[in-house]
């Protein structure tokens, strides 16, 4: 089965093909300044170099965030359109779970996005399964909440260093730290609907959250 | 080659659009799905919410627009879309879709400026002739636009403050008028007389730039001067005279303009161009002078992709091709914009 496999959540823009599960070709850029423009590009190059053409593709997978709102909202659209158009399964995978599946571990891992001002997008996994829910959150809080013994940390670390230092973790080196297109390859379910198929912001837009506390007081 | 299938695609604000447009003549759908329900209750378009409404809503658009048209995408010459100007994120979901669907089936991909879409809505009510005028109004845009040729655009008049369709909604604000205020304004206007006589804001001699801050000002200080001796303004006249001032600057620069460039066409373009006040006084001066006016129906004077995919039937045949690199240019100028 022919797979194409899509990052864009965070500043990495990564692509990966797939064949019966073995990677056969992938790319990534580890400070993208622009997914938009580079994007389609990549996925044409990677395309080109093991000789595929579109209509081959069998199956899309792509990271639906947490992250960058307009990063996801690229790789989502060119995901969803192209499974739509081609007529092909696509499947979704929370981008703290690709994180969280780079490390070579038993121990839990905890994925992390800066959001700013002490907040992350976290993520809590053990062997691929989800230990607590993808959360936005602020870091101190939620490893009070969540954390008892050793852990493995991936994404954003040294915004929240100073936190951490109260906990007993290691670090994931630096090239397993975000996870690449080809650990998607065994991630994921299909959806059943690629026209209701969204990014998963796990954050409401600001005016919304403005709105929705407004209705609440008043 | 000037038979052509053009599948469009429009999201630059709150409406995302697909159409398919044959030889650039005929609409074989032109689908929109109005984000205007959402926005209302922030009293505007916030960007963020209309770009997660337009992933939402895309490739059921997409859908919709091959299936009421009849067409698969095999059938498909160009794959267009809105490059700008516009809201960047909203934009990016349209050009990333478009990207998608130009890749998936090797077809060429046309970036479209927006603005040059609104002015090629006319070309569906009657052929264009050149040289020609259009008068663009719209939220973002007041201009005088002289096109000697198809893709050539020369912005000889333009706003030097706000946009007419910026102090509608402004003056709509002022008058606690629901969003959004232009139809709002309009709709009163009808009812009531230019009693207030605010200034007709006309530049220095033989410019055809606008200005409408200054208009706006005075209209707010009608208000709350009233409002501090106790009176109570007639909304009703209170627009019909705003309306009056901004629509006797447009109509009295359209036709000069028309004139000194020696013009074959007045064309109209828009969403300002769905206002009955502006309506009204183009037709009426436009039939004194002997000028031939063309204005959109209704239906295609507000964001559509039906117009995209009618300016890109232009630059397609004139062999205008993007690259999947293509970005959003929220900025994009007018006059480079079909450059081949
Ligand atoms: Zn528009």
């Amino acid at each position: 089965m022919k797979q194409l496999m899509i990052d864009t959540a965070t500043t990495r823009l990564s692509v990966a093909l797939s064949e019966h599960g073995q990677i056969q070709a992938e790319a990534t850029v580890m400070v993208s300044k622009n997914h938009a423009v580079t994007l389609m590009p990549m996925i044409e190059q990677l395309m080109s170099a093991v000789k595929w053409t579109p209509p081959e593709l069998e199956r899309i997978v792509v990271t639906t965030g947490p992250g960058s709102y307009t990063g996801i909202r690229i790789g989502v659209t060119t995901a969803k359109t192209l499974a739509y158009t081609l007529q092909i399964p696509l499947v979704g995978v929370s981008a703290l779970r690709l994180m969280a599946a780079a490390p070579n571990t038993e121990l839990p891992v905890v994925s992390l996005i800066d959001a700013r001002r002490g907040n992350a997008y976290i993520g809590h996994y053990q062997q691929n399964e989800a230990v607590t829910p993808d959360r936005h959150a602020s870091v101190t809080a939620w490893l009070e909440a969540n954390i008892t013994g050793p852990f493995v940390v991936v994404g954003d670390v040294e915004p929240f260093r100073d936190v951490l230092a109260a906990y007993e973790y290691t670090e994931a080196p630096a090239a397993h730290s975000y996870g690449r297109a080809s650990d998607l390859v065994a991630l994921g379910e299909v959806t059943n609907d690629v026209h209701a198929f969204e990014p998963e912001y796990l954050r409401l837009a600001e005016a919304e959250a403005k709105w929705l506390e407004g209705q609440n007081n008043g | 080659m000037d038979t052509s299938l053009i599948l469009a695609i429009e999201s630059s604000c709150d409406e995302t659009s697909v159409a398919l447009v044959r030889d650039g003549k005929t609409l074989l759908s032109n689908v929109v799905s109005s984000q205007i329900e959402s926005h209302k209750r922030f009293g505007g378009v916030v960007p963020e919410v209309a770009s997660r409404h337009h992933v939402e809503r895309i490739t059921y658009v997409i859908d919709d627009a091959l299936s009421e048209a009849g067409v698969t995408m095999q059938d498909v010459d160009a794959v267009a879309v809105t490059q700008g100007p516009g809201l960047v994120g909203a934009l990016l979901v349209g050009i990333s879709a478009a990207k998608a669907l130009a890749f998936a089936h090797s077809k060429p991909l046309i970036g479209v400026h927006h603005i040059a879409g609104h002015i090629y809505a006319n070309e569906l009510v009657e052929k264009m002739e050149f040289p020609l005028v259009c008068l663009v109004v719209s939220g973002g845009h007041t201009e005088l636009v002289y096109m000697p040729e198809h893709g050539v655009f020369e912005v000889i008049g333009e706003t030097r403050d706000d946009a007419a369709g910026e102090a509608y909604d402004k003056v709509a604000r002022t008058l606690n008028l629901p969003y959004p205020g232009g139809p709002a304004i309009d709709r009163l206007a009808a009812d009531g007389e230019d009693t207030y006589k605010f200034p007709r804001v006309r530049l220095e001699a033989g410019s055809f730039d606008f200005s409408f801050s200054g208009l706006k000002s005075s209209v707010i200080n009608a208000v709350h001067n009233a409002e501090q001796r106790g009176e109570t303004v007639i909304p009703e006249n209170l627009a019909a005279s705003f309306q009056a001032s901004v629509v006797e600057v447009l109509v009295e620069k359209a036709i000069r303009a028309v004139k000194e460039k020696g013009a074959k066409q007045l064309l109209v373009a828009g969403g300002v161009a769905a206002n009955r006040g502006l309506r009204a006084a183009l037709q009426e001066a436009t039939d004194r002078e002997g000028i031939r006016l063309v204005i959109p129906p209704l239906d295609l004077c507000g964001d559509n992709a039906g117009m995209i995919g009618v300016a890109a039937h232009h630059a397609y045949v004139r062999g205008k091709r993007d690259t999947l690199a293509m970005n959003a240019v929220p900025g994009l100028s007018l006059e480079e914009s079909m450059t081949v």
